[in-house]
């Protein structure tokens, strides 16, 4: 009889312990953090004004990132809606953990770009393309070309 | 859409073609500086839609942009250079940079030999004004532009854009900015399109005012276009495309 409970104790400890490192590994647990793309970008354009910016879809994705949106689980861009403001936000997450360097680098590329078109003629704008962020946190990716920069960020930071 | 056609030296045409001009009944009561009293005024008989209010539809890209102008150039400032930043065209169709003037152009305008475009659409103009150019100088300027196409590009129809007006606003922040200045200007462009057998298209019409300045809800600025005004402007040059003129 001894015996018996000892090993009903043995399953119930054991049960919670796997249950326990499962919730770790499980990407939808709540205690894994990880918001959709979509949930931060409604944070930042509850703090950071839209009005002036245009979302980009697949199509303009591909043309002005040169990325393929297949490989990103889910994206939320915002790029400037007139040619003289290099203003940006782009929340990323990749499908592939092992795709994120190759994303990052072309949005290196793009702000690269941005940075020839605007340094001679719109000096405060090739200020922000200097300042920009570009970070990575587990399969997100943040770029921030804004006067808002340190705003966004933080929104960002705090999502996880 | 077409305004005239006279032959020139027996085989180039040189045409005007004219943006649908908007109802422009109460001229007299500008709140620009000054009124373009050229292309408003214009009673010339084979503009089509002439004093039928220009709607202009902005948003929504309907149009494959790529494939409409995939065998054409544009040639620019700024203004052109939006085509490329909202991926309107592709970038191989675009010869465009900030700040480029007429005499910057000239430099610019290169390796067209291979691609072979049928249609060069420039704007230029509004630097030049911005820099207190006299209108000579930038006609000059523009034809040296012109005749490098036309070697560059024997085959290619060009088609000149009357330069786009600005905003009340911008005038009052940039006095050397004046719509005044642009309509000499564009005047002048069209004068010199004639001269040169190409095409000459007033665009500028779609973006004005009952006034003669740039629509206030067309820009931020002042001057550039806001980007769903820019799917107006290339829908117009893509009607001009499929019209075949």
């Amino acid at each position: 009889m001894r015996n018996f409970v000892n090993k009903i104790v043995m399953v119930v400890i054991l049960t919670i312990v796997l249950s326990t490192l499962s919730a770790c590994s499980n990407p939808n647990s709540q205690n894994a953090k990880m918001p959709s793309v979509q949930e931060i970008g409604d944070k930042i354009s509850q703090s950071v004004d839209l009005s002036e910016m245009i979302q980009l879809d697949d199509k303009k994705v591909q043309k002005l990132y040169d990325i393929n949106p297949d490989e990103l689980d889910e994206y939320w861009i915002y790029i400037s809606a007139s040619n003289i403001s290099a203003q940006e936000i782009a929340v990323i997450k990749v499908k592939e953990s092992s795709s994120i360097e190759s994303i990052k680098d072309k949005l290196s590329e793009r702000i690269e770009k941005q940075s020839i078109s605007f340094k001679d003629y719109l000096p405060e704008e090739y200020h922000l393309l200097e300042n920009h962020i570009l970070k990575t946190k587990g399969n997100y990716i943040l770029l921030v070309v804004s006067k808002d920069a340190d705003i966004v960020e933080d929104i960002f930071d705090k999502s996880f | 859409m077409l305004i005239s056609k006279d032959k020139i030296a027996g085989e180039q045409q040189k045409q005007e073609i004219k943006a649908p001009e908007r109802n422009v009944e109460d001229k007299d009561a500008d709140t620009c500086k000054n009124v373009n009293k050229v292309n408003n005024t214009s009673s010339d008989e084979s503009n089509i839609n002439t004093n039928k209010k220009q709607e202009l539809n902005p948003g929504q890209e309907h149009n494959d942009f790529d494939e409409v102008f995939k065998n054409d150039v544009f040639i620019g400032d700024s203004i052109t250079e939006g085509i490329i930043s909202y991926g309107l065209v592709d970038d191989s169709k675009v010869i465009a940079n900030k700040g480029f003037t007429a005499l910057k152009a000239q430099n610019e305008v290169t390796g067209l030999k291979g691609s072979a475009p049928q249609k060069i659409f420039i704007l230029l103009g509004i630097n030049d004004v911005l820099y207190d150019m006299t209108s000579e100088q930038f006609i000059e300027n523009y034809i040296q532009v012109v005749n490098k196409l036309k070697s560059e590009a024997p085959n290619a129809q060009i088609y000149i854009q009357s330069i786009f007006p600005v905003s009340n606003k911008a005038e009052n922040k940039k006095p050397r900015l004046s719509n005044f200045r642009i309509d000499e200007f564009n005047s002048a462009l069209k004068q010199m399109a004639s001269e040169q057998g190409v095409y000459f298209i007033d665009v500028a019409s779609l973006f004005k005012d009952d006034s003669g300045c740039m629509r206030e809800e067309c820009t931020f600025d002042g001057i550039h276009l806001k980007y769903k005004y820019y799917i107006s402007w290339l829908d117009y040059l893509s009607s001009l495309a499929s019209s075949k003129i």
